[in-house]
């Protein structure tokens, strides 16, 4: 390894010492820009869903809750989470990578003006209630097909930006033989190659059988096929973003709390393993279909299942990491070491509440999927509780830690000790309001109450179902919610123009003193990505050949909204 | 990333007793114990639903 | 590979643990016959009406204690809407969409199924206890998703 060190470049140098030159910074402002603005739309709305479903607010008939919500779901999970990740990992390919290469900027801003053009394709049928589909935008519902060709312009940015990184990382590869890409870098092509794989699906979906149906040019669509793509794609995407998140787990938050990153293989280990065995979770989505054998289900539960054992490892290396390093600043006891965590800094604080969200939201995930248990709570509040935990808390409250140290870092201002505190009252008021919120919706949805539903009684079982005082917690949940989010878009766009002047460190954590080499088979993402897709096609090939030889006849457009 | 092994020769000798070896792991069999009761509390009350509604 | 002792044991409990869940439910869908809803009839869509079972949408009593309840989804109703049963009957529906994706659920029941047009999907249920069941769509199928409901009695 001493040979690699008089390697770098010194370019590499450059950019560690200098911080990120501006044109590097200027991408990543844009997508985090995006994001933030995103979580306030979306947070807006979300607090007028959860005002309706607490029944004390009417939406008038120019904005119906189904619209509202489709717009919900878009902005949080696909525009701010997409658009996060894309201003971080950018960000952190150019720290560790030395600088993006001229024409990765360029393949990062045409993609960025893809992805903006595309957004405002779907937001205009949105707005005028042409598109009420939801995010899943299951056929035979049917949209504007406006709204599909801003999908396809969506996901041809994703391409772009992902051959950017591509780009940028073949390019170190070529320059540094034999080295292990910096462990940033290597989260950063585990999440492209799976924006593509989890990205091809849907685009077959919308190119080949949503487009030329809505267009009129086939009049039937095959139902279940198109559902089985999209799942391909929506588990695979959720997925990304929380890999996303735990990639600052293990590179960004060691450092934080003053500590070493936990050892390099067995990171690498998580990483690979997620990107191979990701996109076939889809098919838990789908446990209550009809039209899949129950043998087939139940291979997909074994498939699914298996996506927790990456988790289950990163469980112990956080906890492990969290007190190696408490114990070494002197804690002491079985859990009192725990004192020494610095908890007045947001940028532990937030990830590390989002870490402990994980452990329900985790839980859940498992039980939920196992086979016939999905009968007790698809498609109920119990769901929608579910993703408010790892996507509300565990992705967006490791974002929200991130963005208090990658913004100055970006903008070259620092974070001061009255911002930090702001960040502090952001987490707790946030972490508050998503307690009560996702508890709230879990117990409600084994109550039977269900999800995508704007207000409603069922005549009186509501009320004898006991549904009511969880609606109104949501509501309160929410309200909290949008103070929060408030409070965050705000920290973001202080940090970025206003903040004092200075430099911010990228906080990357270095290996433990003395730490074995990493085996080089790491870095063979070629054998990766076709592992992968042996995975996919294992799980895939057969159902899918089987819903097209024995599908029925196609379904006709419709749109009852 | 082998900085620090340059840099710090004699925190090596040292972390490689204390960290390896020393640093006990009792809080993480704690925190991952809570983990996995989480998991199995979780089942049980799925599981229990389902079998109840059956 | 550098794993340490404790960490294997740990991955083989909790992951073991979960693979013991994932055993049992298999257990119980194969041997006992309680797995998730997957009935693999298809139907055309557009001609329901037309077809049996479809063309007579409703309630039969099959055994003791049995019923078969043949129902259609639409929006936003159920054919048949409300349901008679005395306590103790099995009731199995056979259902199918007639225009987008529905989901049947009974709250309070295991039952919870994905309803597509162009499937028929199957799924069994008895009723013990006397009562009012809330049925209700709970997947979103339009403006009126929120009305779509209607209930069994269990007398």
């Amino acid at each position: 390894m001493q040979p690699a060190l008089k390697t770098t470049s010194i370019k590499q140098k450059t950019t560690q010492v200098l911080g990120i030159s501006l044109e590097d910074a200027r991408i990543s402002k844009s997508y985090l820009s995006v994001a933030f603005i995103a979580l306030l739309l979306g947070g807006l709305l979300g607090l007028l869903q959860g005002l309706n479903r607490a029944g004390v607010l009417q939406l008038p008939p120019w904005l119906n809750y189904y619209q509202v919500l489709t717009a919900h779901g878009i902005l949080l999970v696909v525009v701010l989470s997409a658009f996060f990740t894309i201003g971080y990992f950018y960000a952190g390919l150019s720290h560790t990578l030395g600088g993006l290469l001229p024409k990765v900027r360029k393949m990062a801003w045409i993609g960025f003006w893809m992805k903006i053009f595309g957004f405002v394709l779907v937001v205009i049928p949105i707005l005028r209630n042409e598109a009420s589909v939801m995010y899943t935008f299951y056929p035979p519902m049917a949209a504007s097909p406006m709204f599909y060709f801003g999908l396809v312009f969506i996901v041809l940015g994703v391409w772009m930006l992902s051959f950017g990184a591509f780009t940028q990382v073949a390019n170190w590869r070529r320059n540094h033989k034999g080295e292990h890409l910096p462990i940033l870098a290597f989260f950063a092509t585990g999440v492209f190659v799976l924006l593509v794989g989890a990205t091809a699906f849907v685009a077959v979906e919308v190119i080949f059988m949503i487009i030329p149906w809505t267009l009129g040019w086939v009049d039937g669509i095959n139902v279940l096929l198109a559902r089985t793509l999209f799942w391909a794609f929506g588990h695979t995407a959720v997925n990304i973003w929380y890999l996303t998140a735990v990639s600052a787990w293990y590179v960004v938050v060691p450092k934080i709390i003053g500590g070493t990153r936990w050892n390099d293989l067995l990171t690498r280990m998580v990483v690979i393993p997620l990107v191979i065995m990701n996109i076939t979770g889809g098919f838990h989505h789908q446990i209550i279909d009809p039209g899949i054998s129950e043998s087939i289900k139940y291979m997909h539960v074994f498939m699914s299942l298996a996506i927790g054992f990456p988790s289950l490892m990163t469980a112990y290396a956080m906890f492990r990491v969290f007190e190696r390093t408490a114990r070494a600043k002197g804690g002491k006891g079985l859990v009192g070491w725990y004192k020494k965590m610095p908890w007045g800094d947001v940028r532990f604080l937030a990830p590390f509440i989002a870490m402990v969200a994980f452990i329900p939201a985790g839980a859940g995930g498992i039980v939920q999927s196992t086979n016939q248990l999905d009968q007790v709570v698809h498609n109920t509040m119990w769901v929608v509780g579910h993703f408010h935990l790892t996507l509300g808390m565990s992705v967006v409250m490791t974002f929200f830690g991130i963005s208090y140290w990658l913004v100055p870092y970006l903008s070259k201002r620092v974070l001061t000790p009255a911002m930090n505190r702001l960040g502090v009252i952001q987490t707790v008021i946030w972490t508050i309001g998503m307690v009560i919120m996702a508890i709230s919706m879990h117990i409600v949805g084994l109550f039977g109450s269900p999800r995508r539903t704007s207000f409603t009684t069922y005549g009186d079982f509501a009320e004898k179902l006991g549904w009511n005082p969880y609606m109104a917690l949501v509501g309160i949940g929410a309200t909290l919610l949008l103070l929060a989010v408030i409070l965050q878009v705000y920290a973001v766009f202080n940090l970025m123009f206003f903040a004092p002047k200075g430099t911010t460190e990228f906080p990357i954590a270095e290996e433990e003193a003395g730490a074995e080499k990493t085996p080089y088979w790491t870095e063979r993402w070629g054998i990766w990505v076709v592992l992968m897709l042996l995975v996919v096609s294992m799980a895939y090939v057969l159902p899918i050949v089987d819903m097209i030889l024995n599908a029925p006849p196609g379904s006709p457009p419709f749109k009852t909204w | 990333m082998k900085v620090s092994e340059v840099k710090n020769h004699e925190d090596v000798q040292e972390e490689k007793v204390t960290v390896s070896v020393q640093t006990s792991k009792i809080g993480t069999w704690i925190s991952v114990g809570v983990v996995g009761a989480v998991i199995l509390a979780t089942y049980f009350v799925l599981f229990g639903l389902y079998m109840a509604r059956i | 590979m550098k794993m340490h002792l404790d960490e294997k044991i740990w991955l083989f409990l909790s992951f073991g643990m979960i693979m013991g869940f994932m055993i049992f439910t298999g257990y119980q869908a194969v041997a006992l016959g309680m797995g998730p809803p997957s009935h693999k009839e298809t139907i055309d869509p557009r001609n329901v009406d037309q077809t049996a079972p479809f063309d007579k949408p409703g309630i039969k009593q099959i055994g003791e204690n049995e019923y078969e309840v043949v129902m259609t989804l639409q929006v936003f109703s159920f054919t048949p809407m409300e349901i008679e049963v005395p306590a103790g009957s099995t009731v199995h529906f056979t259902l199918t969409s007639k225009d987008v994706v529905h989901g049947f659920q009974v709250a309070n029941t295991n039952i919870n199924a994905m309803v597509m047009p162009g499937h028929i999907q199957k799924i069994s249920q008895k009723f013990e206890e006397p009562g009012e069941y809330l049925v209700l769509c709970n997947e979103y199928c339009g403006a009126g998703h929120q009305a779509m409901s209607t209930k069994i009695i269990v007398k």
